[in-house]
């Protein structure tokens, strides 16, 4: 635990005035946050608020209109996408994007792709280096299979799964990429209590693991209950930010959710 | 050892054995043909069955490596083995070349692309014909009889050309199946699964396209040396869109990522057709008409239909 501690108050993730506009439509606009080392981060707000933008911003997947993101210091665009996983940023879509044909235990075995350094010809010869770094991938991915408790799908396709495990599939897709940074889109989104909870329990061990999370929910309960932090966003504009007692209190963010409440007071 | 791969083994031990039974020459180079599609026919599986980039400029690869391989020995006089190798080289950095700017645009655009890519190619073989001979390259050399061990080999007699060409495929399909059970292969099929992932998951998309495509390109041109070699003469149509186009249909119909489907294909729509000398005329119908029916009722190939039937069938079928 001390460990964990230590990586504690170091700025993993730095955004400056970000802004990512679609036409005239500002999705994020003017928005500064900064996430610690080890912090379980939620990122709240209605829908189109611009908390998906945000993720596409942190793994350039969106061209940044105005502002900056710095992962550990290093400025994320001018990246490629596929160099900010290699960084340590994976993010789990929205809804359970997945390898639909591809059997389970590959599916998380792709995660590894861009830890391992295994070559064309040495694939092809089958060198002795290829065949440890084959072994010790598969045992990995067992690993993240006993984790996610998914051993008993193993070898059937990824799109065969229910709702729930596709997205606890995902996860470990994603943690076999070995992240420092991990940004789950609503992750229980359509989940029954029980699957609920295990997702949960997945979360918070992730955490205690030392992965840093960014999570983006609609389930309120959920959310003031695990995060460290968290961010409430409107209309692409940050509302307010804080522990989660001191966000739930807030005029603004309640105002956000319910409606507006001068209209109440007006009558 | 896994059912499919003793299915796959038997399949070339029967392939090994042919020729102790078949003596008539016609019969041999029937199956010569038919193993150097398959060749062929897995290239493009590579390319389309794994990695999902559907080509229709495929056989232009075959075309470049024909034409060299025939060309180096024709004006250099090289060697068949080198200008081979040579062959095979010049595509696979053609093919580069070609890949670089071509594998950045997806779906419809990169298979019109391709399609304008054979048919531009197609058009410089015919009228550079100082180089090329125009409508036809003939004198393609034989191959020559070697002595080797007190044993005297000669490769231009249609059985050893008929091993040669089984070996090739031996090794096509061995080095797809390799390249396939790695990360190489988990890269091919997660671009092909869902492109936007793959990149979240740190897989550098264009750069494994470029592999699989120039890779597929570098076994065509491969089968393009042998076809070359083998019939003596050939023309530019056999870079031309219309064979792409077949390639993609026996594909297609064959099922794609499968090594049944690679041997259904041109078994089905070229061996068949060929040796029903009447049907000729209606082959285009043929192709047609089976086409739209395996695309309606077996949406993922004959092998992926048989595959479907049952999991305990899915195992015995490579």
């Amino acid at each position: 635990m001390d460990s964990i501690k230590t990586v504690k108050n170091s700025t993993l993730l730095k955004a400056d005035m970000l802004s990512v506009t679609f036409g005239r439509l500002k999705a994020v606009d003017n928005i500064d946050f900064e996430i610690q080392a080890g912090e379980l981060f939620g990122l709240i707000g209605p829908n189109g608020a611009g908390k998906t933008t945000i993720f596409n911003a942190i793994t350039n997947t969106v061209p940044i209109s105005g502002g900056s993101v710095r992962f550990m210091g290093k400025f994320i665009h001018g990246t490629k996408p596929h160099e900010v996983a290699k960084m340590g940023v994976v993010r789990i879509f929205q809804s359970a994007t997945i390898f639909t044909k591809t059997p389970v235990l590959v599916h998380i075995m792709n995660g590894l792709h861009c830890r391992s350094t295994t070559t064309y010809w040495g694939a092809l010869l089958r060198t002795p280096s290829f065949k440890k770094e084959e072994a010790g991938n598969r045992k990995r991915a067992r690993e993240l299979l006993k984790f996610t408790n998914l051993e008993c799908v193993e070898d059937q396709p990824a799109g065969s799964l229910s709702w729930a495990q596709q997205k606890r599939l995902m996860l470990a897709t994603a943690l076999s990429v070995d992240p420092k940074l991990i940004l789950l889109d609503e992750p229980i989104a359509g989940m029954n209590a029980d699957e609920i909870a295990e997702m949960i329990e997945l979360i918070k061990t992730i955490r205690t693991n030392g992965i840093t999370t960014i999570v983006i929910d609609h389930n309120m309960k959920v959310m003031m209950n695990i995060c460290d932090r968290m961010m409430v966003m409107n209309f692409g504009q940050k509302l307010t930010e804080g522990p989660p007692e001191t966000v739930a209190q807030d005029p603004r963010v309640i105002e956000a959710y319910l409606g507006s409440s001068k209209n109440d007071q007006s009558q | 050892m896994q059912p499919r791969t003793i299915i796959f083994l038997a399949l070339g031990l029967m392939a090994l054995v042919i020729p102790l039974i078949v003596k008539s020459n016609y019969w041999l180079y029937m199956l010569t043909i038919l193993g150097i599609f398959m060749i062929l026919v897995s290239s493009l599986d590579l390319l389309y069955g794994f990695t999902g980039l559907a080509s229709l400029g495929h056989a232009a690869f075959f075309g470049i490596g024909a034409y060299c391989t025939a060309l180096f020995q024709l004006k250099f006089g090289f060697p068949f083995l080198v200008s081979l190798i040579i062959g095979i080289f010049l595509t696979t950095l053609f093919s580069t070349l070609i890949g670089w700017p071509m594998l950045r645009i997806r779906g419809p655009y990169f298979a019109l692309g391709t399609l304008a890519f054979g048919t531009i190619i197609t058009i410089i073989i015919h009228n550079w014909d100082e180089l090329t001979g125009g409508v036809s390259l003939s004198g393609i050399p034989l191959l020559p009889k070697v002595e080797l061990l007190g044993l005297s080999i000669d490769f231009a007699s249609k059985r050893s050309y008929y091993y040669i060409v089984i070996f090739s495929l031996f090794l096509t399909i061995l080095i797809i199946r390799r390249l396939m059970d790695s990360k190489i292969g988990r890269a091919f099929e997660s671009i092909r699964e869902n492109q936007d992932l793959a990149v979240a998951l740190g897989v550098n998309s264009l750069r494994y396209k470029l592999i699989s495509f120039a890779t597929a390109s570098a076994i065509a041109a491969g089968a393009g040396g042998l076809y070359a070699n083998y019939m003596g003469a050939i023309e530019p149509e056999i870079a031309g869109s219309h064979m792409s186009f077949n390639l993609l249909v026996m594909i297609v119909v064959g099922g794609p990522g499968t090594i049944t489907g690679t041997i259904i294909g041109p078994l089905l729509l070229w061996f068949v057709p060929e040796f029903l000398e009447a049907a000729q005329a209606y082959r285009p119908l043929f192709f047609g008409l089976l086409l739209l029916l395996v695309i309606i009722f077996m949406p993922m190939g004959i092998a992926g239909r048989i595959r479907a039937i049952d999991p305990r069938i899915d195992r015995w079928i490579p």
